[in-house]
């Protein structure tokens, strides 16, 4: 059964995210390239997330990352990508620069940040318990 | 198909220990025996400071790159391998080895336990105590080879 929902859960994620890209593609190639829409907003989100993934990759490839603490690693991590999202915002001009709207800006990266690396720490809850059962069975087996 | 017997033949005169299946087919489960026994059919070569040795595979408990050196670590000794890390990966397709990150190949036989951080990595604990570890790229692969197992 999780496994079941665990695979709905990805159909209907990258099913989403494919229609998102497409129709916001569909929308500039109709209608032109025009920041005031909530399309073009949709496609500077899909590019934050792929500098996102472009991070992870390259702080994947330094191996002083892996020798730091998790708590550290993660705290930094969060950090960069905060001051990533607040140059998309600037630069595409999610908000004009006022406290209040960074304020608001700032709890939005918060609570998405809680709900993602909740799911993603789930996941690998449950990939540690599978693992460590298959451990199990091989060392019972071995005596 | 089930092993219905095993046969030992110990013999004063034997040169050679020598291993053979007589079988209809090869199926799945006779596939992962041969492969279980194949890592015991050959040794890998590493030197220390007495000299070169020859050591059974199935002694190492993992291999690490550092600094373009490659290090063969045992129970409680270490050796130095003049393979690199990717030639003895391709050597060591078809045993309990399997790549856990970018510069480190486990013998899941001397895993005891994993656990997972908050940055997606996992910390190996082998059956010596010793911790290393799994980068989030090679975890499906480490589950594979363990459903393998």
């Amino acid at each position: 059964m999780k496994k079941k929902l665990n695979n709905i859960f990805q159909y209907i994620c990258i099913s989403y995210t494919t229609i998102l890209i497409v129709t916001t593609l569909t929308n500039i190639c109709i209608n032109g390239l025009d920041h005031s829409t909530h399309s073009t907003f949709l496609l500077e989100i899909f590019f934050l997330l792929v500098v996102y993934w472009g991070i992870e990759l390259l702080t994947d490839q330094i191996n002083i990352f892996q020798k730091i603490s998790p708590i550290i690693y993660v705290s930094a991590h969060i950090f960069v990508e905060y001051i990533v999202f607040l140059l998309f915002a600037a630069l595409f001009n999610w908000y004009s620069l006022c406290l209040k709207n960074l304020f608001r800006f700032t709890l939005t990266f918060i609570l998405i940040e809680i709900i993602v690396r909740s799911i993603f720490y789930h996941k690998i809850k449950i990939a540690e318990e599978e693992i460590n059962r298959l451990i199990t069975d091989q060392n019972i087996s071995q005596h | 198909m089930l092993l219905t017997s095993i046969t030992i033949q110990q013999e004063n005169d034997c040169v050679e220990n020598e291993i053979l299946i007589r079988c209809k087919v090869i199926d799945t489960r006779l596939k992962h025996l041969i492969e279980y026994i194949q890592q015991f059919t050959f040794c890998l070569e590493g030197f220390s400071k007495d000299g070169l040795a020859s050591i059974p595979i199935e002694s190492i408990y993992y291999i690490e790159s550092v600094e373009k050196r490659t290090f063969l670590y045992l129970e409680t000794e270490t050796f130095e391998s003049k393979a690199n890390l990717t030639a003895l990966e391709t050597q060591l397709l078809n045993t309990p080895f399997v790549r856990i990150s970018k510069n480190c190949i486990l013998n899941t036989s001397y895993l005891k336990s994993v656990k997972a951080f908050a940055n997606h990595r996992f910390e190996a604990t082998l059956k010596n105590g010793e911790k290393i570890i799994i980068s989030r790229t090679y975890v499906n692969d480490l589950r594979e080879k363990m459903k393998n197992n």
